[in-house]
């Protein structure tokens, strides 16, 4: 009996061990393909054939819906339908028989997909030519993973060339799944384009190979645009975004082609706000590629190009060569580099960027041959030489990155990160006219005045109210801090260097006199090193990744992180906390170490709206010859000297002025934003303040002109060139406002394709 | 071989890295130490074929055919070769002892419908489009396109034949493809041009339902039967 029962149980455990043995693993994804407002596709690669099963619901440990295909199969796909529009859904993947393989927790999630033509905030992450997947895609992947994480990331494209070398199903598996994309992939839909690698190994006339044995992609319109009949190219809508994907490999490229057939109609019948084109050789290159030489880019020029723009394209992608190469706002150029004629070709010649000479403005409604920007991002795994000098590019440069693109509505900014975490260019698109429900206001402008307690002492929690009273701090204009030559108000950090304090406390009171309740949304922008905590009126509303978890106290210290840009916070969540009238914005600064050299602050509150007006990562102030903050733009102050905040009533008159900064000719790129308060009527008023007497010629040319200054919003956020010849002082004294609001004013010097000097910001507060 | 296509993937795995004349230059050294090996042969064939360099990616196909006379891929490529070259009869040839010897792959069918057009052989173009899209590998808008005009032409003068056969044929590929936008376009040209003018308007109010604007089916379809009202003025 006993002989019987050990046969019995080592049977029994033999044959757990068996089973425990033939327990599948997961050794591909799970990644998501396929992804619309409401059905998304899962896939994922077992290492033995099994059935298939999907459980998925709102929260892991309550992932209630389940779907199971049965049959035998190592690559494994569901879809499922039937899902609410811009919601997290959490899920796991496994059999019938072994139940969940992987999932069930935080990081196996999606979200689905904004409803076609609703405006929500998109950002997607775009990688072109990424597939050698070593170290340098790594260092690619790591930056972009360390940039501005809190926002979340929507969706994936990658241009072609997506493993090296000759895109097979093993070059896949460690270029993209396997120590590569997969943490992200489980979570965002990837929409790839097929280069000539991945042609190495498959063949676009009929979809067969790797590459589309991979990626699961529309052929007949289902996920938005009309249907191509081909995964070779095809078009998807994410929020207001059309994008439409081609193949400029093995499909035919004439004008009369069934692709130029399929995109002049896909154009022609899109209603969304941007058109975003890409395919992988570019129709502009001077990088590793030359597009006056070579067939496939010529063809993609002469004749895809056009049909494009004749369909209101905004940005065109590309890879295929193996580096950055960034175009002004073009049109209608389809010759050899040498024809270019800026001119003629050139919608606006200028960088795009806010900051210098203003952002790209193009009618909305996809207006016909308006302009686009096409990009060369081919360096996301390799780079390689060329002479990098195509007529048409406003920035070429052999390095390894990625870009970051966020849409809001009618503003698209565009960001090419490189390997090391820096911003090396960027540029922004913006939509005209502008929709009221898109503009800014800022109850926190940028460069306010904010008090500060430095004095390295614990406050506790009680500082954070409204009612504490900090009449006893110290106050200055942002930004704050220490160990950056740009700070504006130097804070303390002791006598000691080796043992400065670990926290610093900021508070900043503000009138909000709109209408909290119909806000869409709420932003915190802040610049910071190296942690933050940030609270509304007493109450928590936005913490920096470089922060631990739960509460913070005075000693809690930050993990590191430099103040490179303003990094926005999407705090719309707690839009609620925002009063009419009197308000509070409290921020507790975190060192890294007692060691660390620096820290900085600063921070703006934005509502309903656009990205705001940001300084330059790398801007320099400009200082003058006793090393100070050149400060040219002045208001005349009530005690007669100049200030860099002033208050003044309604209706009364005050002064502004301008030294001209000490620098040789060239462009000023002038901002100004931040306007709050209701006028009582209507009122047009020349930018800024009557500035026409100025030294300045022409005055206010391009942008500036056709936007006078209409006092009819909440809103001020405008950018344009000063072109200036003649520089001299100037001063004029307007007549004054009679309205309320607060404006900031901020200056910067282009000094290259990616730098500016920034001038002092100045802020008038114009009393009821 | 389940298809041409997964053994140039074979051949593709065991290529090393670079870019294309890296490829073909490590290559070079590598058939020199290993000259048996006629994968790496029959891999520089074809990156040499790639780049443009025909006459020398025969010299490899042959050295191969040369080995292995009956090998299952060479005189495919060869053929490839050839048709690069616009030697289509010799393409012909060596595509059809390809075809003659194994499974009717769709790479081949392809090709072969191809040099049917190019060699005017409009019938026997017709015939391997028919059989790739009764293949279960997948097909292409560019794929029905191409057998719509061989269609066409097959019929000689008989226009009126030639637009009925070539509307067979989008049908046939709209069945599937789904409903792919320049084969619907194509096939309503085709209606407009035999006269089922009732058809053609129930075309474009299928394609057009829903759609928001419309103005592009609406100037194809003025545009389809402008070409038709100029058809029977000449």
């Amino acid at each position: 009996m006993t002989s019987r029962i050990a046969g019995a149980l080592i049977l029994s455990l033999g044959l757990a061990a068996l089973l425990s043995a033939q327990t599948p693993q997961i050794v591909r994804g799970p990644y998501l393909q396929l992804g619309t407002e409401d059905a998304i596709s899962i896939r994922w690669r077992t290492d033995v054939a099994t059935d298939s099963k999907l459980w998925w619901g709102a929260a892991p440990g309550s992932l209630l819906a389940t779907m199971t295909r049965p049959g035998s199969r190592t690559d494994h796909e569901i879809r499922i339908n039937g899902l609410a529009p811009r919601t997290v859904y959490h899920y796991a993947v496994g059999n019938a028989l072994d139940g969940m393989l992987a999932g069930n927790d935080a990081q196996h999630r999606f979200r689905t997909a904004a409803v076609p033509g609703s405006r929500d905030r998109l950002r997607f992450w775009v990688l072109g030519d990424s597939g050698t997947g070593n170290q340098d895609a790594r260092d690619v992947r790591d930056a972009y993973y360390g940039y501005a994480p809190s926002v979340p990331t929507d969706f994936m494209l990658m241009l072609g060339d997506n493993a090296y070398n000759d895109g097979t199903d093993a070059e896949y598996q460690t270029a993209v799944f396997q120590n590569m994309y997969e943490d992200l992939l489980r979570q965002v839909v990837v929409w790839p384009a097929y280069g000539n690698h991945d042609a190495h190994s498959a063949d676009a006339t009929n979809q067969t190979g790797p590459y589309f044995d991979i990626f699961s992609l529309p052929t007949t319109g289902e996920a938005g645009g009309l249907a191509s009949g081909t995964e070779a190219y095809y078009a998807f809508d994410q929020g207001n975004v059309h994008f439409v994907v081609l193949d400029s490999q093995t499909s035919d490229r004439s004008p009369t082609g069934a692709m130029a057939t399929w995109l002049a109609a896909d154009l022609a019948t899109t209603t969304q706000d941007w058109i975003v084109a890409y395919w992988h050789h570019p129709p502009f290159s001077k990088g590793t590629h030359d597009s006056d030489t070579e067939g496939r880019l010529i063809d993609m020029r002469q004749n895809i190009l056009p049909i494009l723009e004749a369909g209101g394209v905004d940005l065109v992608l590309s890879g295929h060569s193996h580096g950055y190469e960034r175009s002004m706002l073009i049109d209608a150029h389809t010759g050899l580099s040498p024809t270019f004629d800026v001119n003629l070709h050139a919608k606006d010649a200028g960088s795009g960027r806010m900051i210098e000479a203003g952002a790209y403005r193009k009618p909305a409604g996809g207006v016909a041959n308006a302009g686009e920007v096409c990009i060369v991002a081919g360096s996301s795994g390799k780079i390689g030489a060329g002479s990098y000098d195509h007529p048409v590019m406003i920035a070429s440069m052999a390095r390894l990155g990625s870009l970051v693109v966020d849409v809001l509505d009618q503003q698209m900014t565009l960001r090419f990160l490189d390997a090391g975490g820096q911003i090396q260019d960027f540029f922004t698109l913006v939509k005209e006219p502008v929709r009221p429900t898109q503009m800014i206001r800022l109850p926190v402008a940028y460069g306010g005045i904010w008090k500060f307690q430095d004095a390295g002492v614990d406050l506790g929690t009680a500082w954070r109210a409204p009612g504490y009273d900090d009449s006893s701090w110290s106050s200055g204009p942002a930004p704050l801090g220490y160990g950056e030559s740009w700070v504006q108000t130097p804070i303390s950090f002791g006598a000691n260097a080796a043992a400065k304090p670990p926290t610093a406390y900021f508070r900043k009171s503000f009138v909000y006199d709109g209408d909290p309740q119909t806000l869409d949304v709420m932003h915190l922008g802040v610049l910071y090193d190296d942690g933050f905590v940030a609270y509304l009126n007493g109450q928590e509303i936005a913490r920096s990744d470089s922060m631990p978890a739960g509460a913070v106290s005075f000693g809690t210290l930050a993990a590191s992180h430099e103040a490179a840009e303003f990094e926005l916070f999407d705090v719309s969540a707690h839009k609620a906390l925002l009063l009419r009238g009197g308000n509070l914005l409290a921020i507790e600064v975190h060192q890294t170490s007692a060691t660390s050299s620096d820290l900085v602050i600063e921070a703006a509150l934005l509502t309903d709206g656009l990205d705001p007006v940001m300084p330059p990562a790398a801007a320099s102030s400009v200082l003058d010859a006793q090393g100070r903050v050149e400060e040219p733009f002045r208001i005349q102050s009530s005690n007669g000297g100049y200030a860099r905040s002033v208050d003044v009533g309604l209706g009364q008159p005050f002064s502004f002025s301008m030294d001209p900064p000490s620098l040789s000719g060239g462009s000023a790129p002038f901002t100004i934003f931040g306007y709050l308060g209701t006028p009582s009527a209507a009122e047009a008023f020349p930018l800024p303040f009557g500035l026409g007497p100025m030294a300045f010629a022409p005055a206010f040319p391009g942008v500036f002109a056709p936007q006078s200054f209409l006092v009819a919003d909440n809103f001020i956020g405008l950018t344009g060139a000063l072109a200036y010849s003649a520089p001299a002082p100037w001063s004029a004294t307007n007549p004054g406002l009679n309205f309320p609001g607060e404006f900031s004013f901020q200056g910067w010097i282009a000094t290259g394709p990616s730098s500016a000097k920034v001038f002092n910001a100045i802020r008038m507060r114009v009393l009821p | 071989m389940k298809t041409l296509c997964f053994l140039i993937a074979l051949l593709a795995a065991a290529a090393p890295h670079g870019e294309l004349e890296d490829q073909i230059r490590e290559l070079d050294a590598r058939i020199a130490a290993e000259p048996a090996r006629l994968e790496l042969r029959l891999r520089r064939g074809e990156l040499l074929r790639l780049h443009g360099a025909s006459l020398r990616a025969l010299a490899d196909f042959d050295a191969v055919l040369l080995r292995d006379p009956g090998h299952p891929s060479a005189r495919f490529f060869k053929a490839l070769a050839f048709r690069d070259m616009k030697r289509f009869a010799g393409a012909r040839r060596e595509l059809d002892r390809h075809l003659a010897r194994g499974p009717r792959e769709a790479a081949a069918l392809r090709l072969s419908a191809r040099l049917g057009v190019e060699m005017s052989d409009f019938h026997r173009a017709c015939a391997d489009w028919r059989e790739l899209f009764d293949l279960d590998d997948a097909v292409s808008p560019d794929d029905a396109l191409a057998w719509m005009k061989a269609a066409r032409a097959s019929a000689g003068d008989d226009d009126r034949l030639g637009w009925s056969r070539a509307l067979g044929v989008l049908e046939r590929a709209l069945a599937r493809l789904g409903p792919a936008i320049v084969i619907e376009i194509e096939a309503a040209r085709c209606e407009a041009r035999l006269g089922r003018l009732e058809d053609l308007d129930r075309r474009f109010a299928r394609l057009t339902a829903g759609l928001k604007k419309k103005d592009w089916f609406d100037r194809a379809r003025r545009a389809i039967l402008a070409e038709v009202e100029e058809g029977n003025d000449r």
